[in-house]
C-alpha cells in the first residue's frame, strides 16, 4: 500500500545499522510476539525499548520490524505487534513521527479499515485486536493531537469515512452489559416464576401423597406387622406406640378374628416348655431383627417371617393340638396370637436351661401374601396406593425436587421433599418385596397380552449380567430401584408391569444386602453361589426357567422355546455320511445343432468350490439389539465427562472402564485378583502395563493416540500437555519421535478450525483422481447398459 | 537539497542575481513542503474530492469538486484565526464562500471529474463528471449557465488559460473523438479524430500557444493537434526506444496516457500513463527527454490530476500516487519524496504558487494543505509572540521575578521523547540506592 514495502525499507535500514541490536531486536520481537498471550512480558519490552533508545534510527527500524510482523496473518501475533507499537508511540517522537507517516497501513493490518483485508483468525483476538487499537487511536489523539497533523487526519479519516464512533467503543460496551444484565433478570423471574408455582402445586397435593402413603402404610401394617409389634406387643406399650397399637387393635376386625382367636387359645394351652422356646426365639429374633428395621426392613421383615413360619411349623409338629391348616397363610395373625403368649411367660420368667434349640435359617424367599378372601380388601387398597405412589407420586416429588433444585428452593422444603420422597420409596419397597402383584398372576393368565409381557422379563434380566460387574454399581444396577426406574415406565400403569420390577428389585437387593465385598469380584465363590442361589430363588413356576441348570443366568436362550426347523437339503440327506456328498454335475452341450451332436456329453468334474456350497448352509444370524447403557465418561480437557455411548471402546478414551463421579478410573480401588478375563469389559494387559508405567497418564492420554486422534479429527485433546507431561515424567525417549515437527510457539493453531470434516470428505471426494475413477466406472456401467440392451442391434454399438 | 546560506552568502556578495536568489528561495520551499500542521480548509464534502482548481485571474479561490457532485469554492484569502479547533492552537482555517450541495436540483448527478474557473473571470466556472454533462456556471448565481451532454463519461475537458481568440472547451469522453465545445455557439463545434480507440483520459492546452492542444488517451497515445488545421494531429508522441523482442513501442506509454500537463518554459509536456511512469516531452521536436525520472506507482484507469510547479522556482512535479504525493525535481532529477496525509487515495493537487502550497484533495473527503514545514516555524513565532506579551505583561505587575525558561509550545512539548517514565526513575533511583 502506498508504495510501503517493509522488506525493501528494512533491507535499506539495516545497512546502517549495527548488526548485532538489529540481531537482538528481532529476537525481542519475535519473542514477544510468539508468546501467544494478550499481554506483553514486561522484561523483553524493557528490553526493547532499552535497545530502541540507542538512536532514532533503531526506533524507525523497530517501526519497520513491527510492520513486519503486522503482516503475519495470525491476529495474536498482530496484537502483540501493536501492543509493542502503542508502547513506543507514548515513548518515542521518530516512532510517532513515522508510525503516523504509515498510519493507514497501520490501520489497514489493526483496525480492519480495508474491506479487503479482514483480520486473520482468532476471531476473538481479531476482535480485541480491533477495539484495542481504536481506543488506542483515541488516546493518541487526545495526547498527541497538536504534534501530529496526520493523527488527527487520520482520527477525521475514522470517524468520517470509517464511520467508526468513538464515543460509542465504550457505549457499545455498556449496551451489551444492559443486555447482559436485562438477560439475568428475565432467567431469575422466570426462575421465581416456576419456583412458585412448584411450591403451590406442593400445598395443593401434599395432603393428598400423605393420605395415599398413610393408607397404603396402614396397610402394609395389616399385612405385615413389624417385628418389634409381633414380640413385644404390650398393652402397656401403647402409649409410646399409639399408630402400631391401632393397627393391632384393627386387624381383629378384619375379618380373620376367629382364626387369631382360635390360635391364641391354643397358644394359652400349649406347655411350658414350648413357652420356652418361643421366649430363647424371641429375643434372639429380636436383637437381629431389631437394629436394621428401618434401614433395609424389606430383607429384615423376609427372615423374620421365615423365621416365625419354621418356628411355627415347628410347633405344629410338636402339638397335635395345633391347627396346622391355616398356619402358611396365616402366620402373621399367628404370630400375633404367640405375642401376648410370650409376654406372660417372659413375664413369669419361666424358661428352662437345659432346653436345647436349634433354629434354621432358611434360604432367603420372598413374603408372599396370598389373596383371600379375607385380606382382600386391604390388599386392594394397598395395590391401589401403591400403583399410585409409583406411577403419579413419585415421579412427581422427583420432578419437584428437581424443579426446586434448579430453581434455588428453601432448603425446608427440599429436605421435606426428600423426606418425602423417601417416605414413599420405602412404601415402595415394602410392596414390591410383598409381590404383591405377582399374586394377581393366577388371575391374569388367562390374559394373553398380560402373559406376553411377562414373558419379556427373563430376557431382560439375561440381558443385565453383560453390564460389566464392576459397573454395575454405576449404572445404577444395584442401586435403590427407584433410581432406575424412570417415572415414564412406571407411567404406563399397566398392573403387569410391576411383577417385572418387583422381580428384578429384589434379587438386586439381596444381592446388595449380602456380601457386597464379595459379589463385586466376579471369580469368588460367592458371587457364583450367589448368582445361582439368585436364580433359584427367583424361578418362577410360570416362567418356566430351568432354575436347576447350571448355566449362567445371562443365557437368554434358557427359556423353552420352539425348536428351529431347518428345510431339508442335502445336507440333511447326507447327514450320516456327509463325505458321499456330491455336487450336481453340469450337463454342457457344446454343440447346438439339431443332429449333429457329439457322442457322450461330457461332464464337468464339480469343483471343490461346488461341494463345498453344498455342503455348507447359511443362516441369517438374527441377534437381539442389546442397547448400550453406559457411558464413556473420561474427563475431558473442557472440565466434562465423555458421553459417548460405545459398547466396549471409546475411540478417544480407549476401553471402557469404570469411573467415579470425577471421571477417575475406578481400577485401583478393586482387588487385583479381579482383573481376570472374565469380566466382559477388563482391560488389555498392554495397557495395564502401560499405565503401571507411566503412572501420571491414563491410557488414553497416550500423546500419540491423541495426535492421531487431533489429526483425524481437527479438535485439541490436549496431545500437547499430555506430551509435556510424559516428558516431565521421564526423560526416557519412549515415544516415536513424533514430536519433531511441533513449534515452539505457543499460538493458537489457526489451521486446526480449517481442519473440518467437510474439507477432508472435499480433499476426498473432490480429488481429481477419485473424480476421474468414479467417472470413467459410470461411464463404463452406461456403457455396460447400453451393450446389454442394444448389444445384437450394429446400429446402437457405441464401440 | 538547495542549500540557502551558500545564495545567502552570494546575494550579499553580488555575486548571485536577484532573480537567480529569488527562484532558489521559492525551490527552497518547494522542496520542503509538509502537511500544514495550522492551515486547515473548511470541510465540506462528505465525498471523494476528485478536482480542485484555483482561478487564474485573482489566485484566490479555491475550486472543488467531489464524488457526489457538489461542487465547493473556498477563499483562499480569508482565513479566520480559531483559537483552539480539534486540540490544535491558533488554527487557520480557508473559508467557504459557496457551494452547490450534492442535493441541489442543478448539480451533477453523478460523481464530478473535472473542475475548472473561466481563465478570464472568476464569474464562470466549467465542471463535467460521469453523468456525461458539461457544465458551465455562473458562479455569482451558482445555477449553470449551459448544459452540454455528450454520448459516453466525460473524463476530463480543459479551457485554455491564455486564448485570447476563443473559448473552446476540449472534452475527452469515453470516446476517441476530442470535441471541441464553443460555449459562444452553444455546440461542439470540432470534433479531432486521431486516437484509436477508446476513451480519451486527458486534455490539455498549450501555455504558449493559443491554439495547440494535448490529448491522451487509452490507445497509449498523446497527440498534438493545432485546432485550426482541419486534416489532423500535428504529431504523435512516440517513444522510439529499444527493440525488444522484435516488437517497437512507438506508443508514448505501455499503458494508456492518464495525465498531461505544459510545464512553465511552454515547450515541454509532461505525461503519465499506467505504466507507472512520467515522461517529459519536447513538443517541437516529438522526442523525449533523455532524463529517467523516479518511478510512480498507483497510476489507475482515470484521469491524473497532477501538477507541476509553474515559474518562479524550478519545476516540481506533484503526482498523486495512491495514499500518498510524490514529488520530485523535474528540471534536476532527484530523488522522490512521499507525502504523507491522505488516507485512502490522493486523486488531485494543485500548487497555489501565492501561498507556496500545495492544495490537495483525495478519497477521505478532504482537503489538505501542504506548507513550508508545515508551518513550524510560523507556530513556533508565535509562540514566542505570546510569550513575550505575557513577560511584558508580567514585568509590569511584578518587577522581582524569576527568569522564565525559554517558552516550549505545546505543540513541541508532544513531540518530545518520552523514554522514561516514572516506573523506570523510581526503577534507577532504587537501583542506586541499593548500590550505595
Amino acid at each position: 500500500m502506498a508504495g510501503f514495502q517493509v522488506e525493501k525499507e528494512i533491507k535499506a535500514a539495516v545497512s546502517n545499522l549495527e548488526p548485532e541490536t538489529v540481531k537482538s531486536l528481532e529476537k525481542c520481537l519475535q519473542e514477544l510476539t510468539s508468546s501467544g498471550s494478550p499481554s506483553l512480558d514486561q522484561k523483553i519490552v524493557k528490553k526493547f525499548k532499552q535497545l530502541c533508545r540507542k538512536s532514532d534510527d533503531y526506533v524507525r527500524f523497530a517501526f519497520l520490524l513491527i510492520m513486519r510482523h503486522l503482516k503475519k496473518k495470525h491476529s495474536e501475533v498482530r496484537l502483540s505487534a501493536f501492543q509493542v507499537a502503542d508502547e513506543l508511540f507514548n515513548r518515542s517522537h521518530a516512532f510517532r513521527e513515522i508510525l503516523v507517516t504509515h498510519l493507514q497501513d497501520f490501520l489497514a493490518l489493526t483496525a480492519e479499515t480495508e474491506v479487503k483485508q479482514p483480520l486473520p483468525p482468532p476471531k476473538s483476538v481479531a476482535k480485541k485486536l480491533k477495539t484495542d487499537t481504536l481506543h488506542a487511536v483515541q488516546r493518541w489523539y487526545d495526547k498527541f493531537g497538536q504534534g501530529y497533523r496526520k493523527l488527527v487526519i487520520g482520527y477525521d479519516y475514522l470517524k468520517n469515512c470509517k464511520n467508526i464512533d468513538f464515543t460509542n467503543i465504550q457505549a457499545q460496551n455498556l449496551a451489551e452489559q444492559q443486555r447482559i444484565e436485562e438477560e439475568e433478570r428475565r432467567k431469575k423471574k422466570i426462575m421465581a416464576d416456576k419456583l412458585r408455582k412448584v411450591e403451590q402445586e406442593i400445598s395443593e397435593t401434599k395432603s393428598e401423597i400423605d393420605d395415599c402413603a398413610k393408607e397404603a402404610e396402614s396397610c402394609l401394617e395389616l399385612l405385615l406387622p413389624k417385628p418389634d409389634d409381633l414380640f413385644f406387643f404390650d398393652p402397656d406399650d401403647a402409649v409410646t406406640s399409639p399408630n402400631l397399637t391401632s393397627s393391632k387393635l384393627a386387624e381383629p376386625r378384619n375379618g380373620t378374628d376367629s382364626l387369631a382367636h382360635s390360635s391364641h387359645e391354643s397358644k394359652l394351652s400349649s406347655d411350658a416348655s414350648l413357652c420356652g422356646k418361643y421366649d430363647v426365639n424371641s429375643k434372639v429374633l429380636s436383637v437381629s431383627g431389631e437394629p436394621g428395621y428401618p434401614s433395609d426392613k424389606g430383607e429384615d421383615n423376609d427372615c423374620v417371617e421365615k423365621m416365625e413360619a419354621s418356628m411355627a411349623a415347628s410347633l405344629c409338629e410338636g402339638d397335635d393340638e395345633e391347627n396346622c391348616a391355616d398356619q402358611p397363610e396365616g402366620s402373621d395373625e399367628e404370630d400375633d396370637g404367640y405375642d401376648d403368649d410370650e409376654e406372660t411367660l417372659q413375664a413369669h420368667g419361666l424358661s428352662r436351661p437345659g432346653m436345647s434349640l436349634t433354629v434354621e435359617v432358611p434360604a432367603f424367599g420372598h413374603v408372599s401374601v396370598k389373596e383371600t378372601e379375607d385380606n382382600m380388601d386391604i390388599v386392594r387398597s394397598l395395590k391401589d396406593a401403591s400403583k399410585q405412589i409409583n406411577s403419579v407420586f413419585l415421579p412427581r416429588v422427583t420432578k419437584w425436587l428437581e424443579i426446586l433444585g434448579k430453581n434455588g428452593g428453601k432448603h425446608e422444603d427440599i429436605k421435606a421433599l426428600i423426606d418425602l420422597k423417601v417416605h414413599l420409596q420405602h412404601i415402595k419397597e415394602k410392596c414390591v418385596e410383598m409381590k404383591l402383584i405377582s399374586m394377581e398372576k393366577p388371575a391374569a393368565k388367562n390374559n394373553d397380552s398380560d402373559d406376553e409381557e411377562f414373558e419379556d422379563v427373563p430376557e431382560k434380566e439375561g440381558f443385565e449380567p453383560h453390564i460389566p460387574q464392576h459397573m454395575r454399581h454405576e449404572y445404577g444396577l444395584t442401586d435403590t430401584p427407584e433410581s432406575r426406574e424412570k417415572p415414564g415406565t412406571s407411567q404406563n400403569g399397566s398392573s403387569s408391569s410391576l411383577p417385572s420390577v418387583s422381580r428384578s428389585d429384589s434379587s438386586w437387593s439381596l444381592k446388595e444386602r449380602e456380601l457386597v465385598s464379595d459379589l463385586a469380584d466376579p471369580t469368588s465363590r460367592a458371587a457364583a453361589l450367589a448368582r445361582l442361589g439368585l436364580k433359584n430363588l427367583e424361578s418362577d413356576p410360570e416362567a418356566g426357567t430351568s432354575s436347576g441348570s447350571s448355566q449362567p443366568i445371562n443365557d437368554s436362550e434358557e427359556k423353552k422355546g420352539p425348536a428351529p426347523v431347518v428345510q431339508f437339503g442335502d445336507d440333511l440327506a447326507h447327514w450320516e455320511n456327509p463325505d458321499k456328498m456330491e455336487a450336481p454335475s453340469i450337463v454342457k452341450f457344446d454343440s447346438l445343432h439339431r443332429f449333429w451332436t457329439a457322442k457322450e456329453p461330457e461332464h464337468d468334474k464339480p469343483s471343490d468350490h461346488d461341494i463345498a456350497a453344498v455342503r455348507n448352509r447359511s443362516f441369517t444370524y438374527v441377534g437381539k439389539f442389546e442397547p448400550v447403557k453406559w457411558k464413556c465418561r473420561a474427563p475431558m480437557p473442557s472440565g466434562k465427562l465423555c458421553e459417548r455411548m460405545d459398547r466396549v471402546k471409546c475411540p478417544f478414551h480407549g476401553k471402557i472402564i469404570a469411573r467415579d463421579e470425577q471421571g477417575n478410573p475406578a481400577m485401583e480401588n478393586r482387588p487385583s485378583t479381579s482383573t481376570s478375563g472374565q469380566e466382559k469389559v477388563a482391560m488389555t494387559p498392554a495397557t495395564e502395563s502401560q499405565t503401571a508405567d507411566d503412572s501420571e497418564l491414563p491410557a488414553w492420554k497416550d500423546p500419540q493416540l491423541q495426535r492421531e486422534i487431533e489429526a483425524a479429527t481437527g479438535h485439541d485433546l490436549g496431545s500437547a500437555r499430555s506430551q509435556k507431561l510424559l516428558d516431565k515424567a521421564k526423560a526416557k525417549g519412549k515415544g516415536k519421535g513424533k514430536g519433531k515437527g511441533r513449534k515452539k510457539s505457543q499460538l493458537t493453531n489457526i489451521h486446526a478450525s480449517k481442519n473440518t470434516t467437510r474439507r477432508r470428505l472435499e480433499n476426498k471426494v473432490f480429488n481429481k483422481s477419485s473424480l476421474k475413477r468414479v467417472c470413467s466406472n459410470l461411464d463404463r456401467a452406461d456403457y455396460k447398459r447400453v451393450r446389454d440392451k442394444f448389444g445384437s442391434q450394429f446400429n446402437y454399438s457405441l464401440k | 537539497m538547495i542549500s540557502l546560506p551558500k545564495y545567502l552568502a552570494g546575494q550579499s556578495a553580488g555575486l548571485v542575481s536577484p532573480l537567480l536568489f529569488q527562484h532558489k528561495i521559492f525551490s527552497y520551499y518547494t522542496e520542503r513542503v509538509e502537511l500544514s500542521r495550522l492551515k486547515d480548509v473548511q470541510p465540506v464534502h462528505s465525498s471523494a474530492v476528485n478536482d480542485l482548481d484555483i482561478d487564474v485571474t485573482e489566485h484566490r479561490y479555491l475550486l472543488s469538486g467531489s464524488a457526489d457532485g457538489s461542487i465547493a469554492i473556498h477563499d483562499l484569502e480569508k482565513v479566520t484565526d480559531e483559537p483552539h479547533v480539534n486540540g490544535v492552537l491558533d488554527a487557520k482555517t480557508y473559508k467557504l464562500v459557496c457551494s452547490v450541495s450534492s442535493g441541489n436540483r442543478s448539480a451533477h448527478r453523478a460523481s464530478i471529474e473535472t473542475v475548472q474557473w473561466f481563465p478570464l473571470d472568476t464569474g464562470i466556472f466549467t465542471s463535467s463528471g460521469t453523468d456525461r454533462t458539461l457544465k458551465v456556471w455562473d458562479a455569482n448565481r451558482l445555477k449553470p449557465a449551459e448544459e452540454y451532454s455528450f454520448n459516453g463519461v466525460v473524463h476530463c475537458h480543459q479551457m485554455s488559460q491564455i486564448a485570447s481568440k476563443h473559448n473552446l472547451v476540449a472534452v475527452g469522453t469515453d470516446s476517441s473523438v476530442v470535441k471541441l465545445v464553443d460555449p459562444r455557439a452553444g455546440s461542439a463545434t470540432h470534433s479531432l479524430r486521431g486516437h484509436k480507440e477508446g476513451a480519451v483520459r486527458a486534455v490539455c492546452w498549450s501555455n504558449r500557444d493559443e491554439f495547440q492542444l494535448a490529448t491522451g488517451g487509452i490507445d497509449n497515445f498523446a497527440i498534438l493537434w493545432d485546432v485550426r488545421t482541419a486534416k489532423g494531429f500535428l504529431m504523435k508522441l512516440q517513444n522510439h526506444g529499444k527493440k525488444r523482442s522484435g516488437y517497437s513501442r512507438d506508443t508514448t506509454h505501455d499503458g494508456s496516457v492518464n495525465g498531461l500537463h505544459y510545464i512553465a518554459n511552454g515547450h515541454t509536456l509532461a505525461t503519465v500513463g499506467t505504466d507507472q511512469k512520467l515522461f517529459v516531452w519536447d513538443t517541437y521536436t516529438g522526442k523525449k527527454l533523455p532524463a529517467r525520472y523516479p518511478p510512480i506507482s498507483h497510476i489507475k484507469k482515470r484521469s491524473v490530476k497532477f501538477c507541476v510547479t509553474s515559474a518562479g522556482s524550478e519545476n516540481f512535479a506533484f503526482v498523486p500516487t495512491g495514499s500518498s504525493i510524490t514529488t520530485f525535481n523535474i528540471d534536476t532529477v532527484g530523488k522522490a519524496r512521499h507525502l504523507y496525509g491522505h488516507y485512502n487515495s490522493v486523486n488531485c493537487c494543485v500548487y497555489h504558487e501565492q501561498g507556496c502550497q500545495l492544495l490537495s484533495g483525495g478519497n477521505d473527503h478532504k482537503i489538505l494543505a501542504w506548507t513550508i514545514r508545515g508551518d513550524r516555524d510560523y507556530g513556533e513565532h508565535v509562540s514566542e509572540q505570546r510569550h513575550l506579551v505575557q513577560k511584558s505583561l508580567r514585568t509590569s505587575h511584578s518587577v522581582n521575578e524569576e527568569v522564565q525558561e525559554t517558552p516550549v509550545s505545546e505543540a513541541v512539548l508532544q513531540t518530545l521523547d518520552t523514554w522514561s517514565d516514572d516506573e523506570e526513575e523510581e526503577e534507577e533511583e532504587g537501583n542506586n540506592s541499593s548500590g550505595r
